[in-house]
């Protein structure tokens, strides 16, 4: 991290343009305008071509109409909520129950409401004013898809506003009226009940939850967990995969991973323009983003041998170096050859400055039999390539690595070789 | 130049299905029982059948157009399935296959790189990505699973033939989480998942199919919720491999004999990742490291944190160092080499809903050590490069429409480390029929330049290439268990690639 700081140092101003690039964002956005209610996939669009005013009903009506009390209460009219048991039950009040009132006051012709009793305009609203028509326009609302009792939770004394918080405040209900997954979760954890997923949403048979709804994919989209599946998940969600991967197969078995992960086809999300001509750089750069899908070492040099690009085996291999050839009398290749210091310490453009800063690239091409050609020891501890182990190779006899597989020292070293003793 | 681009026809029969959907016309008044019972009937046997095929040209001498194109066509058949819930609900049986082939790349191992193009080495390879048969307790506390099987867990993907055990403990209400897994087995030599059929993971050749090693593989992570918002975990793995001496690295047939029958180290790791949710400010933060007990250095260390207040909006910055990770058996293991740092930072919003807008940057600093000869490495050891993205998205027309840019570039006029790039794109798509039919267009340029060619010692830019890319691709959608997919690209000046680019998939659900 220190070694990063100088180099942040330098980036201060881009990072300054980012923060104010956010900044400006956040600022046309307006404050955090991103709620956008509940999830089509358990709350499906709803079509309630009715009128009625909840607010009328159970606050302003008694002032408005001069009805003793503090207006309807919900079971006024959703009667059988307390014994529902289930979101098939849908609750909503019949003909029955708006004539419990609406048979001694709606037709008044002191009422400010002239329309006579028997107009079905009054409350459905799509048919037209004259009509004496039973069939009204049908109200489509889809089951939702959790598993829901009204029953257990009014047993448990949860107030009707504490999951339907505005609807005093409004007309029609809506499916925006419904609980989104925080107003539950906020209030299981306050009541130290279940908030494991299959409390609430459905399960298949092999015990995830059920993501795929004719309405759309269930995603988590707000902050339950590590797991917000906004459009940078597709690029973040390594890290909590990876310590909590029990969470995901909460959703996905490893065959979704796979889908993406096994490396069979060119995604233009993630290999995108000329991307045989950037896809070094890239690596070079990050490989860490490589390495979700590819095994570095054995899947870039499997490709870049079978496409020829590769060397394969020893320096001195004649079937070796097919991307190596005379342009100009030169020897030129797929980087700074011989000639141009490749292979000489006293240049800028040693190899070694490369295999120093990532060699993942350099095997990317060369299998280690390419570099024990040159690095191997001698018998007597030289190796004409120089001493790839750095400073004080010392350090290295005795090691625990070597300790624990001693073969691969006897790549380089033979058993006659004093520096391998 | 044209790409020779087969046609190819796959066929795909898969058998039997449980699946539906639950009615939306449900009987009044019934309880949630029925409906759980209703649901755990549902959806017993699943099989997903994929192709997938690209064809493309190669150009082996970049700059040269003149010679040296080789054809590559890749095609493969996966075939994953699964018979879920068997005996009261507490056995599964899960399977991935895979076939593979590229019907010759014009290349063998052997043929003098002077020879003509003898289509001899068509790799053909089927293999098995996991098949394992998994138990899970009544309760749910204890879980077995036999068989091939992916590991997933801080380290890495690895592939065993063994058993894997799984213990969970779960307060009532879910907040808090213990789950612990052992498992111990062969690894799989040679494995399919991310790798390739012919090399093993310290990039040694396997020369025709020759059994080279056996071994164990054993380790074990534990995973811990605390309070919902905390989670930690611990991770341990060990690999030994034992080998023959027929692989040809050995410096002499000594060697090579004092060598065979070892039993080596070959991975010996051990991870640790902490996250935590800071919810009342909208906060995740993460930190996860794994060292390399082999090598006795660090592995990687990763640290960020993120900012999530809603679906519309996502900030983020991360720490990342990272060392080259080989197999017990590489020589690079002892190599003089370095690891490398970066940080970045990224953000994305919905604005107005359809408007999305995103931007991101970072900074890498790469490190080597110093030469006795005092020659110092020319390029720049800092790369860093800015993000940005936009896209609207209506949500009244089923089309979008955007533009993003990246770029690895440098500070300066030095060539950085790895060369640079910058890539634009332009795309949009549509969606017709109530979504069964969608179709993409992409236009987009890539710059690049690399610090690998001769002028690295000289002053000034490094060369550079810039090329063109048009790609055309549609998606249909015909009945709901069936995916047809095509992209055509054509491209302009490629430095590697031909002009002509394909790709197909067929992918088929029960």
């Amino acid at each position: 991290m220190q070694r990063l700081l100088p180099h942040l140092a330098r980036a201060a101003v881009p990072t300054a343009a980012f923060s104010a690039w956010i900044a400006l964002l956040m600022l046309l956005g307006g404050a955090f305008p991103w709620e956008q209610g509940p999830d089509l996939a358990i709350y499906p669009r709803q079509t309630i071509p009715l009128v009625f005013d909840h607010a009328y009903h159970t606050r302003t009506a008694s002032a408005a109409l001069g009805i003793e009390g503090e207006g309807l209460s919900c079971t006024f009219c959703h009667e059988n909520i307390t014994a529902s048991r289930t979101p098939r039950d849908k609750n909503i009040p019949g003909h029955e129950v708006c004539e419990t009132c609406h048979d001694d006051w709606i037709g008044d012709p002191e009422s400010e409401d002239p329309r006579p009793l028997t107009e079905c305009v009054h409350c459905h609203r799509d048919l037209p004013p004259t009509t004496t028509s039973t069939f009204a326009a049908p109200m489509v609302i889809p089951d939702a898809r959790i598993h829901f009792s009204h029953a257990l939770h009014v047993s448990a004394e949860v107030d009707c506003l504490a999951c339907h918080r505005h609807v005093r405040e409004k007309a029609i209900a809506t499916r925006d009226d419904l609980p989104t997954m925080d107003t539950c979760l906020g209030c299981h954890e306050d009541r130290e009940v279940s908030t494991r997923c299959t409390t609430c949403h459905f399960e298949t048979p092999r015990g995830m939850i059920q993501t795929t709804y004719p309405d759309g994919e269930l995603k988590p989209r707000r902050l339950h967990a590590f797991a917000i599946h906004d459009g940078d998940f597709l690029r973040d969600h390594a890290v909590p995969a990876q310590r909590d991967p029990g969470y995901c197969a909460s959703c996905h078995g490893q065959e979704f991973c796979l889908s993406c992960h096994d490396g069979l086809g060119r995604n233009a999300r993630y290999h995108p323009g000329d991307w045989l001509a950037m896809h070094s750089i890239r690596a070079r750069h990050d490989d860490n983003r490589c390495t979700s899908c590819h095994q570095l070492q054995t899947f870039c040099l499997g490709c870049h041998v079978r496409t020829g690009v590769a060397t394969v085996g020893p320096l001195d291999n004649p079937t070796a170096r097919r991307t190596v050839r005379q342009q100009a009398g030169v020897v030129v290749g797929p980087h700074p050859m011989a000639a141009n210091g490749w292979l000489d310490r006293t240049s800028r453009n040693f190899h070694g400055f490369h295999a120093q800063r990532n060699i993942r690239a350099c095997v990317s091409c060369h299998q280690e039999q390419f570099c024990i050609s040159c690095h191997k020891s001698s018998f007597a501890g030289a190796s004409p390539g120089g001493n790839p182990h750095g400073p004080n190779p010392e350090r290295l006899r005795g090691s625990s690595a070597g300790r624990h597989n001693a073969r691969v020292c006897l790549k380089c070293h033979s058993v006659s070789d004093p520096s391998w003793r | 130049m044209a790409a020779r681009v087969p046609v190819l026809v796959s066929s795909l029969v898969v058998a039997g299905s449980l699946c539906a959907w639950p009615s939306d016309g449900g009987a009044a008044q019934s309880t949630d029982a029925e409906e759980r019972a209703d649901q755990a009937s549902r959806g017993l046997v699943t099989l997903t059948a994929r192709s997938t095929y690209q064809g493309y040209t190669l150009s082996l001498f970049p700059g040269a157009r003149d010679a040296g194109h080789r054809n590559v066509n890749r095609f493969s058949q996966s075939l994953d399935g699964g018979i879920y819930a068997l005996a009261a609900g507490q056995v599964d049986v899960v399977f991935s296959l895979r076939y593979t082939t590229d019907f010759g790349t014009g290349f063998h191992r052997d043929t003098p790189a002077d020879a003509g193009i003898p289509a001899v080495d068509g790799k053909n390879v089927l293999g098995i990505l996991y098949f394992y048969v998994d138990w899970r307790s009544p309760s749910g506390f204890l879980n077995l699973r036999l068989g091939r099987q992916l590991i997933l867990d801080d380290l890495a993907w690895n592939e065993v033939d063994g058993l894997k055990a799984s213990i969970r403990f779960q307060d009532a209400h879910a907040r808090n989480r213990l789950e612990v897994d052992a498992y111990a087995g062969l690894p799989v030599a040679l494995d399919r998942l991310f790798s390739s059929d012919a090399f093993l993971w310290d990039g040694t050749e396997v020369y025709d199919g020759r059994s080279l090693f056996h071994g164990l593989a054993l380790g074990g992570s534990a995973r811990a919720t605390v309070m919902r918002d905390l989670s930690a975990s611990l991770t341990y793995r060990q690999a030994l491999v034992h080998r023959s001496d027929a692989i040809s690295t050995f410096s002499d047939e000594e060697s090579a004999a004092a060598s065979d029958g070892k039993f080596g180290l070959q991975e010996h790791l051990f991870g640790l990742s902490l996250g935590y949710l800071a919810r009342p400010v909208d906060l995740s933060l993460y930190a996860s490291l794994s060292w390399d007990l082999f090598v006795g250095k660090l592995d990687q260390g990763r640290a960020g944190v993120a900012f999530d207040p809603g679906p519309g909006f996502h900030v983020q910055a991360e720490y990342l160092r990272s060392r080259p990770r080989f197999a017990g058996d590489s020589i690079f293991n002892f190599f003089n080499i370095f690891g490398y740092d970066r940080g970045r930072i990224e953000g994305s919003m919905h604005i107005m809903g359809p408007l999305i807008i995103e931007a991101g940057y970072f900074v890498q600093a790469f490190e080597g050590g110093a030469l006795s000869s005092g020659a110092t490495f020319k390029g720049s050891n800092t790369v860093h490069g800015p993000s940005a993205g936009i896209e609207f998205r209506p949500a009244i027309l089923p089309m979008a429409a955007g533009a993003r840019f990246e770029a690895s570039t440098n500070f300066g006029a030095g060539v950085p480390y790895g060369g640079t790039y910058r890539f634009g794109e332009l795309f949009g798509n549509a969606t017709f029929l109530g979504g069964r039919l969608s179709a993409d267009a992409r236009l987009s340029f890539t710059t690049t330049a690399s610090d690998w060619y001769e002028n690295v010692d000289a002053d000034g830019d490094a060369p550079s290439n810039t090329s063109y890319r048009i790609a055309l691709g549609a998606t249909v959608r015909p009945v709901d268990f069936l995916d047809a997919r095509l992209l055509l690209a054509q491209n302009i000046d490629a430095l590697l690639e031909g002009s002509h680019y394909v790709l197909s998939e067929l992918s088929v659900r029960y």
